[in-house]
């Protein structure tokens, strides 16, 4: 009988470290913030599945940020059908917890908020997590293409696709 | 370096991963320096607002992009069903007229361009007028068929080979 995962301390800690980076990644590659929750305790569930195997990776941020991209992967491809019978307008204007956002988003006007969030919207999946891995999460060249499965080239060129189409979206 | 800079390389030292020439470079060259300040200054804003809860514009505009592309093909394929629809049932109602009008007179008229007007069959008088020309060749022709069968007639109900008047037909000038 296999030992029942337990709520430890380390556990804990790592849920409070990384549960808020992992939510803004998901954020980012589903523009949809109730399904980015959804996802984000998902790979917590997984983290604490793992837990329990008495498994544990050499990195836990870069566990569960790999684990993060590909179930994130698995809910595009899965459940656009749902998403969009779903997606409706009931949005609630919680603040975010991170407090550098939140004073950013006083400067910021609204209309460009929206613009940029539709540019990313419109990148394709590659150029979406290369750009979430590469400049929001601070991952080098190399370990992106290793985590991706791509050229140092390719993780360059999506980047640099990726930041384009975004800054359109500032003009 | 000899040219200005790629935005590839602006973006690699943006990330701390470009080369030595090029980061030179970028100090030296006024516009590559103030497209790399520009850069610097767009990805901070592009960062700030990522770090965020997504808008609800864009939800919205998600939702009806699907939409977009959904009513599109919903709508081609119902026009679709419908203009088979439509053709099927005319084809069909135009094929039974056609052939109910059609039908009388085809077989009608050459009876009846052969045929005297005063003995034109009622069913044709529709479709030809009782000021149609018979032509000599028709009448003749008409002349032609009814000895023919008369004849037949003739010897239609005996035994040819019995009857010299009708094997005569078949093989005079044939016997060595």
């Amino acid at each position: 009988m296999s030992k029942p995962p337990s709520f430890g301390p380390d556990y804990q800690k790592l849920y409070q470290e990384h549960h808020g980076r992992i939510l803004r990644l998901c954020r980012i590659l589903l523009s949809n913030p109730e399904e980015a929750e959804d996802v984000a305790q998902e790979v917590f569930v997984k983290a604490l599945d793992y837990w329990g195997n008495n498994s544990m990776p050499e990195s836990w941020p870069r566990w569960l940020t790999t684990v993060a991209i590909n179930t994130c992967r698995d809910r595009r491809r899965s459940s656009w059908w749902k998403r969009w019978l779903k997606s409706t307008d009931d949005f609630d204007e919680r603040e975010y917890p991170d407090e550098h956002a939140a004073v950013e988003h006083q400067v910021i006007r609204r209309e460009q908020y929206e613009r940029i969030w539709q540019r990313l919207r419109k990148l394709s999946r590659r150029q979406q997590e290369v750009f979430a891995l590469r400049y929001i999460e601070g991952w080098s060249t190399q370990e992106v293409s290793e985590a991706l499965g791509l050229t140092p080239g390719s993780v360059k060129r999506h980047l640099t696709r990726a930041i384009d189409n975004l800054r359109k979206g500032l003009a | 370096m000899g040219g200005c800079l790629k935005e590839q390389d602006l973006i690699e030292l943006l990330l701390n991963e470009a080369s030595a020439p090029v980061q030179n470079h970028v100090k030296a060259c006024l516009p590559c320096s103030r497209r790399y300040r520009k850069l610097a200054e767009d990805m901070k804003v592009i960062s700030a607002v990522l770090r965020g809860r997504p808008p609800k514009a864009a939800e919205r505009s998600r939702s009806w992009s699907r939409l977009a592309v959904v009513a599109p093909v919903c709508a081609s394929a119902l026009f679709l069903f419908m203009a088979g629809m439509w053709i099927g049932e005319s084809l069909q109602m135009r094929g039974g007229e056609k052939l109910a009008r059609h039908l009388p007179q085809a077989t009608a008229q050459p009876v009846a361009r052969v045929m005297p007007g005063e003995t034109m069959l009622a069913s044709s008088s529709e479709s030809l007028s009782a000021s149609d020309p018979i032509t000599p060749v028709a009448l003749s022709y008409v002349n032609f068929l009814e000895d023919t069968f008369s004849q037949d007639d003739s010897c239609a109900s005996r035994d040819n080979s019995f009857d010299p008047a009708c094997s005569s037909s078949w093989f005079s000038g044939e016997t060595p």
